[in-house]
């Protein structure tokens, strides 16, 4: 029967640095997208094959996104940000379906730590916009009043961006679990295609989220 | 459930490392190749709008020029016509002429063709007119006609010597007299004729023979060398189909 640990499991030590199960899964997450893009650049023509049509749609289509999102400002600059969420995101939930393999966002520190990036670069590209007073000013309009429950309201949207993303991973991981231990070999088979799915549409609410936070970081009121 | 600080800075670590291992081998080449599409997009576009500006404007020159054309074939067209109408006028012209010419010489044998038929008609009715004459006089002839002729004759024997000494001159020292008639006078007759001839031309010696000849139909027809001096009615008739023939009069007629 397989266990479902929900704490970070130690794989090595080296010294007082711990190297846990999810984070190697990481590095081979990373090293898959590493190797299918390099890849893809190497492949890449200005008459494209079908894979680069459907990698440039992808991006095109991201690109529209943000451009929609944020009219003001080069879609470049804020895609790879918001790109990279998806994909390692998208990619790590997959994960969890090859057998041995833990989903490295069913760890909350993992999904701690993209919430934590998602809200840093909502500030970088706040300020990088309206200016470290334009930006600190916002949180204190229309009164100072209110800074606390701005701070409040981002603290919360973050840890409920990682809660979220933690939960639905989780869920997804141990519904599959509980019913291979109950039901057998093949039955957990649709549910693990509903996880893939939840996974994709999740890496997908997480990138879209974190832009609508950049958004309203880099927005100036009226 | 528990927080580890390893593993969030590794995530964190992690995520900012794939952030630029993905800037250079996905965004950056992906973004280069789409402006560099996007670029010979742009550049077809233009190249597209400068054709169709080319276009517009060997367009506008073609038309420019067509324009011309037309008033050229307008021109063409009005002086052809004109030409044409010209040529047409003088066709006419020389038509009518040829036609008038056409029409005198026509006009002229016509009139010289009514002529003869004319002639042709006259000459036709005096032989009718003759032939009749004849024929009716043929019927009423008779010997005491021809005597009566005959005897006028010898009135005018004198006449007729002086014509044949006339003709004959004074040095012919004989001349043979062929007298025809139509009814048989008879050579008593005939000799007292050739007496009275021969006593008014004393210097020529004179013979005669007669000769009947019914076509005389009555009257006497006398040849003396070459000369004939016709004295029947047959000759008298002919005389008078020759007069009315040439002078288209008769004699006694209104």
């Amino acid at each position: 029967m397989k266990t479902i640990v929900i704490s970070p499991e130690p794989l090595m030590s080296v010294g007082p640095v711990i190297i846990t199960r999810t984070v190697v899964t990481t590095w081979l997450v990373m090293a898959f997208i590493t190797l299918a893009c390099w890849f893809v650049k190497r492949r890449l023509a200005l008459k494209p094959p079908v894979l680069q049509e459907g990698l440039e749609a992808a991006l095109e289509a991201m690109e529209k996104m943000v451009k929609e999102v944020l009219p003001d400002i080069d879609p470049w600059l804020v895609m790879p940000v918001v790109g990279t969420l998806w994909i390692l995101i998208g990619v790590s939930n997959l994960a969890g379906v090859i057998p041995g393999l833990k989903t490295p966002t069913a760890d909350i520190n993992t999904t701690f730590a993209f919430a934590a990036l998602s809200y840093s670069m909502t500030h970088y590209f706040g300020i990088k916009t309206r200016g470290l007073k334009g930006y600190v000013r916002h949180y204190v309009s229309p009164s100072w009043v209110l800074l606390p429950f701005h701070l409040i309201a981002e603290t919360t949207r973050t840890m409920a961006l990682a809660v979220r993303l933690f939960g639905n991973m989780l869920s997804g991981e141990m519904t599959a679990a509980i019913i291979l231990g109950v039901a057998g070999l093949l039955v957990p088979i649709p549910f693990t295609l509903l996880h893939i799915v939840i996974g994709l549409i999740q890496a997908y609410i997480f990138g879209v989220l974190t832009l609508v936070f950049i958004a309203g970081g880099t927005q100036n009121e009226t | 459930m528990r927080f580890d600080f390893w593993t969030f800075s590794f995530q964190a670590i992690n995520f900012i490392v794939l952030l630029f291992i993905l800037k250079g081998l996905l965004y950056k080449p992906v973004r280069e190749i789409l402006e560099k599409r996007r670029d010979i997009s742009r550049k077809i576009l233009e190249d597209a709008e400068m054709a169709r500006d080319e276009a517009l404007r060997m367009k506008e020159v073609q038309e420019r020029e067509m324009k011309n054309l037309q008033v050229m074939k307008a021109d063409l067209i009005e002086q052809s016509r004109r030409e044409a109408e010209g040529e047409r006028k003088k066709l006419l012209l020389d038509a009518q002429g040829s036609a008038k010419d056409i029409i005198e010489k026509e006009r002229a044998l016509f009139e010289a063709e009514k002529k003869r038929a004319g002639e042709e008609t006259e000459n036709r009715s005096v032989k009718i007119v003759t032939s009749m004459a004849c024929s009716l006089l043929k019927d009423i002839s008779s010997e005491a006609l021809n005597k009566s002729v005959w005897q006028n004759l010898i009135s005018e024997a004198g006449t007729i010597a002086k014509n044949i000494s006339g003709s004959h001159g004074p040095s012919a020292s004989s001349i043979d007299l062929e007298v025809r008639t139509a009814w048989p006078i008879g050579d008593t007759e005939l000799e007292k004729f050739r007496r009275t001839l021969q006593s008014m031309v004393p210097g020529t010696s004179l013979s005669a023979r007669e000769i009947a000849d019914k076509d005389l139909i009555a009257g006497v027809s006398i040849k003396a060398g070459d000369k004939v001096y016709d004295f029947s009615l047959a000759g008298q008739i002919e005389a008078f189909a020759s007069k009315l023939k040439t002078g288209r009069t008769i004699p006694g007629g209104q």
